[in-house]
């Protein structure tokens, strides 16, 4: 176990993804990300909705082709595998999607759903798998009785905790989870996070959380990244989040709302101002909305640097800002 | 399968129509031991007969009982369409989801090749297939199939195009699933309630092509009875004797809706959210009709 302990699960070296949707068209939808998860360990990536962190988890899991770079799970890269070698690293990577309502298909009952992941990454017989899922039910704290019936007849946060089971099951060693709570009400959020953290520690789970509230994504979070049109913008411990440097996690730091905020005092219009989507000129993407975008921004991109240990932003103007 | 059983026992729609329709196949099936007269026996004393009691339906212009002529004709237009119906949906099914499924050129291949089968006339290609081969029965199933799975191909692909794109598809794949088995437990469970709806009614179009062609003479030969062949042998009646046909014609007519209505309380069955979206809407009725 120790020995796996600072090992990384995954390891993205200059990923990127590239649209085409013409002749020249090319859609950049992820440029040259690199992270790495440790064992253990809880990677958050926050951005706006269009930065490509789906299109990031996607690449990962590979439902969407890797174009540029390598993705290295425990060491192998995964970034061309196909066919039956991309099946079996299925048993390393598992991915909770955003809504737990499309996940499942209509015909197939909550029991069978969670069987057939073991019994077709052949892990156990149907008879087995029968006896795992009802305990896989227990842990995620749900009626066994629930079993047969089919995903209608279940409320979104049960839904979720099923599909959960199930990345869970096989045991892999990375779960992506994709806005995993974003489609449930505030309440059930809190309950499902609680279920990933006691999984995660039961386990010794490596997850990887992309969401675009920054408030939920800290809460389980070792570390958070903040992506921004495609691109890593800042990379950091999740306890440092104050310190942020990034004019950009900043203003998502200031954007997040609370119940404690009154008035409109905390709309601030200058921040607000929303950019005209990504460019594919080279330069700051971020700099038609920064309050800090100079000369130097249009011309040259920023590319990531640790500023501190363990602290990287991708900005011109760290002395400015700090 | 098991809820879907307990489901069909409980919708008494569903019960009623499956009945009807076992009633529809069991008769003609039966033929020898039900029908009260020989179908192709002349009795040239009682011809055109309205109604006796050796002929409860009267009799044609030759003599014959029409109830056992109705009888026994189920069996050839019910066996033709259920043949033509199974080639041409297997067919149809495999080509659509090899063609949603893949993509690519050979959707495109398989499409365009689908639109050509479409293009061709349906009777016209009978005929000359007919009239190439020889009249035959096996030669109108072949010619019916030939043509007929083009529906079932464009549907499905349709279908599949749209379902390949849940989630669930992607989330199957992650379960270890791989192409051939996400189409088999995936796709294809959900595409075959959509598509019973389309056999089921394809059961009344195909009698009704099946009832043209033995119009013109291509289906069944004389003096084998037949649907189709008996409208066309009463139409020069229609004046002084339209019993000759109006039986003939109800019998279809009565099949068609019978199949189409089994069709639809079908899928009430196999679609478990059909259902419940069904009481919502009923129960939204209701709160509208309160108000």
């Amino acid at each position: 176990m120790s020995e796996y302990k600072d090992s990384a699960v995954l390891e993205l070296k200059h990923v990127g993804k590239v649209f085409d949707s013409g002749k020249d068209t090319a859609f950049r939808a992820v440029r040259d990300v690199s992270l790495t998860v440790r064992r253990g360990e809880c990677l958050g990536i926050v951005g706006e909705s269009g930065c490509g962190k789906s299109t990031l988890a996607r690449m990962i899991t590979r439902l969407t082709d890797v174009s540029e770079g390598e993705i290295l799970l425990c060491g192998r890269d995964i970034s061309k595998l196909r066919g039956r070698a991309l099946r079996s690293t299925y048993r390393d990577v598992q991915m909770v999607f955003q809504d737990p309502y499309s996940v499942f298909s209509p015909r197939t009952s909550v029991g069978t759903f969670l069987e057939d992941a073991l019994v077709y990454h052949g892990i156990l017989r149907r008879r087995e798998a029968r006896q795992e899922a009802k305990r896989l039910m227990e842990l995620v704290e749900l009626p066994s009785g629930l079993m047969d019936r089919f995903p209608h007849q279940l409320s979104g946060g049960q839904l979720q905790r099923v599909v959960i089971a199930r990345a869970v099951s096989i045991r892999p060693k990375l779960v992506l989870l994709d806005e995993a709570t974003s489609a449930l009400d505030v309440s059930v959020q809190k309950q499902i996070l609680k279920l990933l953290v006691e999984l995660q520690r039961m386990y010794g789970l490596t997850y990887v959380l992309i969401g675009h509230d920054l408030a939920v994504v800290r809460t389980i979070s070792d570390r958070i990244a903040v992506m921004y049109a495609g691109m890593v913008v800042e990379e950091l411990d999740a306890a440092e989040l104050e310190q942020a440097m990034h004019p950009y996690t900043r203003m998502l730091l200031n954007s997040v709302f609370s119940v404690h905020d009154r008035g409109r005092k905390i709309i601030d219009l200058e921040e607000m101002r929303v950019s005209g989507g990504h460019t594919n000129t080279e330069g700051c993407p971020y700099r038609e909305r920064c309050m800090f975008a100079g000369p130097l921004c249009a011309e040259r991109r920023p590319l990531l640097a640790e500023k501190r240990t363990g602290h990287s932003v991708a900005c011109h103007n760290i002395t400015q800002l700090s | 399968m098991k809820p879907y059983i307990r489901k069909a026992l409980r919708s008494p729609q569903f019960l009623l129509f499956f009945t009807l329709a076992a009633a529809l196949i069991l008769i003609p099936v039966c033929a020898p031991w039900i029908a009260p007269n020989d179908p192709i026996e002349n009795d040239y004393e009682n011809l055109m007969l309205l109604h006796s009691e050796k002929y409860p339906l009267g009799t044609d212009q030759i003599g014959r009982c029409i109830l056992s002529r109705l009888i026994w004709g189920g069996r050839t237009s019910l066996l033709i369409v259920f043949v033509v119906i199974v080639i041409a949906a297997a067919a149809g099914i495999f080509l659509g989801i090899l063609s949603g499924y893949c993509g690519g050129w050979i959707d495109m291949l398989i499409t365009r090749f689908t639109d050509i089968a479409v293009a061709v006339p349906e009777t016209v290609f009978v005929i000359a297939l007919v009239s190439v081969l020889g009249s035959s029965l096996g030669h109108t199933i072949l010619a019916m199939s030939l043509v007929g799975w083009t529906e079932y191909c464009r549907v499905t692909r349709a279908l599949v195009l749209s379902l390949k794109q849940n989630a669930y598809v992607e989330e199957a794949r992650l379960g270890g699933m791989n192409e051939v088995q996400i189409i088999f437990r995936m796709i294809l469970p959900n595409v075959i309630p959509y598509l019973l709806v389309n056999i089921a009614q394809d059961v009344g179009a195909k009698l009704l092509t099946l009832s043209g062609l033995s119009l013109l003479g291509l289906a069944s030969q004389p003096p084998t009875p037949e649907w189709g062949y008996m409208l066309s042998e009463g139409r020069r009646f229609i004046q002084s004797d339209p019993h000759l046909i109006i039986y003939p014609g109800m019998t279809i007519v009565l099949n068609v809706i019978v199949f189409n209505l089994l069709g639809d309380s079908l899928r009430d069955i196999l679609d478990p959210r059909f259902t419940r979206k069904r009481r919502e809407w009923r129960k939204l009725k209701q709160w509208q009709s309160i108000e």
